[in-house]
């Protein structure tokens, strides 16, 4: 604090008020990333940062973050949504714990028997950078960056990382339990036609073709994509797929990033490798409901490709509002009261207690067409474990 | 500056950036913004003050969250919830403990919050305040001095309330 304030009490206490808040570690990559050009950059960061979610598994990302801080700073009993301020860990976006009701409409009995999914680790980070510089001819020496980024310390988890200097290529590989990429071009030239989006979905799916048969263990489930999607982020044509497994399509993606001249700019995402669980008696629609609960710190949220807030391509505007039968009168702090009149069947994103990534199951639920939330179908108190 | 001295330059605020985004958006978000941050001060390097980097880095954090925020309550949700205007620690999100003190700072406006985050939580100086909100010394001065009179004034009105 400037000097002169330095024996003013007031601020002094107002600084003792502040209650150290574990800060995510940020490393040289980051400004490496950014001193590469704009272009490039965007191509970079805007992936990883959904994979680093993805290598976590996105709600349960936010658990993780939550639990360590909550199990320092929360009293029992508090929510992370409370407005009773003291004991609120965290600097997060407001979003009302959802209280709903089930519609008429919804099932109270369940006859979906369905497996989950969990994710082997047969590929190590290390051979994988190998794999992917080999497809893409990139040279260079692999490096690894520690603490390249956590939400809190105890979860850092390594990256490595190769640049070839010659094709200006940067490419980088997150130890996690799903195997996230980002490779980026810097182009030495480009071509004067310009990409339509047939050809951009042709050669991604090339991309794809060659994953599958290069990265394809043996005695695992097959690695499959969904239809190629083809949009615009920052001006630049993105084309996005998911990935299916056994014919389910999860909200782990991959994507290529296209220049002007059609030349390729970056390739980045997860490809996870699974194997497949027991079947399990899903929890009916109308009891899974109360599963929705609060946005943050909940485990049975799972990703799901129903969610708007998944379509980044075009960066539409995406008002996911939540519907809520006594939106007049909702401030900080208080619930939203909704039904949920329709409910589709899924496989949702979830995270095991040990870090690795989970296919569950799931409900994606609606309530007069608008997306409210997806949780887990998967019987039990806890789906992580 | 060239690539090798810009790491060099801003390594060692990364974990200032990463504290100042902490106290302002979700920490999943973190990341993202620090890239949005440094690439944006990639780009404009030649305009950062020497020896005030991290007063500037701030200035441009300040931008950068506050756009996320017209963002994010887009994309969210309808209803009001936070200031969205400003790159301000909202109110509601500071971990704060519960004195007196913090439950007076949560009431105060969030251009107020603003200052005296900056101050008292980001530890710049009158000087740096200014260039990390685009004000003249003079005026960022002005607005400590009244900052600070408004926290005074709402402590003791709620310690009489009380």
């Amino acid at each position: 604090m400037s000097k002169q304030f330095e024996n003013d009490e007031l601020l002094m206490a107002l600084k003792k008020s502040d209650k150290t808040k574990a800060a995510p570690i940020l490393d040289d990559l980051i400004l490496i990333n950014a001193s590469a050009t704009a272009t490039r950059r965007k191509a970079i960061s805007r992936k990883p940062a959904k994979i680093l979610v993805s290598a976590l598994g996105g709600v349960a990302a936010f658990a993780i973050v939550t639990g360590g801080v909550v199990a320092i700073n929360a009293k029992p009993g508090m929510s992370g949504n409370s407005n009773d301020g003291p004991v609120r860990p965290l600097s997060r976006l407001w979003i009302p714990d959802v209280v709903a009701t089930a519609g008429q409409d919804l099932a109270v009995t369940s006859d979906w028997n369905a497996p989950s999914y969990r994710s082997v680790n047969v590929i190590p980070a290390e051979d994988y950078i190998r794999l992917l510089s080999d497809y893409f001819d990139l040279h260079g020496e692999v490096t690894k960056s520690e603490a390249f980024s956590s939400e809190d310390s105890s979860n850092v988890f390594d990256v490595f990382w190769l640049e070839d200097k010659d094709k200006n290529a940067t490419l980088s590989v997150f130890d996690s339990s799903v195997m996230s990429f980002s490779l980026s071009f810097e182009p030495q030239s480009k071509s004067d036609l310009d990409t339509t989006k047939d050809e951009a979905v042709l050669k991604f799916n090339q991309i794809l073709n060659d994953f599958k048969s290069r990265f394809q263990p043996t005695d695992v489930l097959a690695i499959e994509f969904s239809d190629v999607q083809v949009g615009y982020l920052d001006n630049r044509m993105v084309a996005t797929a998911n990935q299916v497994v056994e014919g389910h399509e999860v909200e782990i993606g991959t994507s290529a990033t296209f220049g002007d001249g059609g030349e390729l700019l970056a390739v980045s995402g997860s490809i996870g490798i699974f194997s497949r669980q027991d079947d399990v008696a899903t929890l009916p629609e109308a009891q899974a409901v109360s599963r929705l609960g609060a946005y943050w710190d909940n485990p049975f949220r799972v990703r799901a490709i129903d969610d708007p807030g998944n379509n980044w391509l075009d960066e539409s505007p995406l008002p996911r509002d939540i519907y809520c039968e006594n939106s007049q009168n909702i401030e900080f702090g208080s619930k939203c009261i909704t039904t949920v009149d329709q409910v589709v069947r899924g496989y949702g994103v979830s995270t095991a207690a040990d870090g690795g990534t989970l296919l569950v199951p799931s409900y994606s639920m609606y309530h007069d067409g608008h997306f409210i939330g997806a949780v887990s179908a998967m019987p039990g108190d806890h789906p992580q474990k | 500056m060239d690539r090798e001295q810009f790491v060099t330059t801003f390594r060692a605020h990364l974990q200032d950036v990463s504290k100042f985004l902490s106290r302002r958006v979700a920490l999943d978000q973190v990341e993202d913004l620090a890239s949005d941050i440094f690439e944006i001060a990639w780009r404009k390097k030649s305009e950062c003050p020497e020896g005030m980097e991290l007063a500037w880095l701030y200035k441009i954090a300040g931008f950068v969250v506050s756009n996320y925020r017209r963002k994010s309550v887009n994309r969210i949700i309808h209803l009001p919830i936070l200031d969205t205007d400003r790159s301000a620690p909202s109110a509601e999100d500071m971990a704060l403990d519960g004195s007196g003190i913090a439950l007076a700072f949560r009431a105060l406006s969030a251009s107020d919050r603003e200052v005296l985050s900056l101050l008292v939580f980001e530890d710049l100086s009158i000087k740096e305040i200014a260039i990390a909100l685009g004000i003249r010394e003079n005026t960022a001065s002005q607005r400590v001095r009244r900052s600070r009179e408004r926290l005074a004034a709402t402590l003791t009105s709620q310690l009489s309330d009380n």
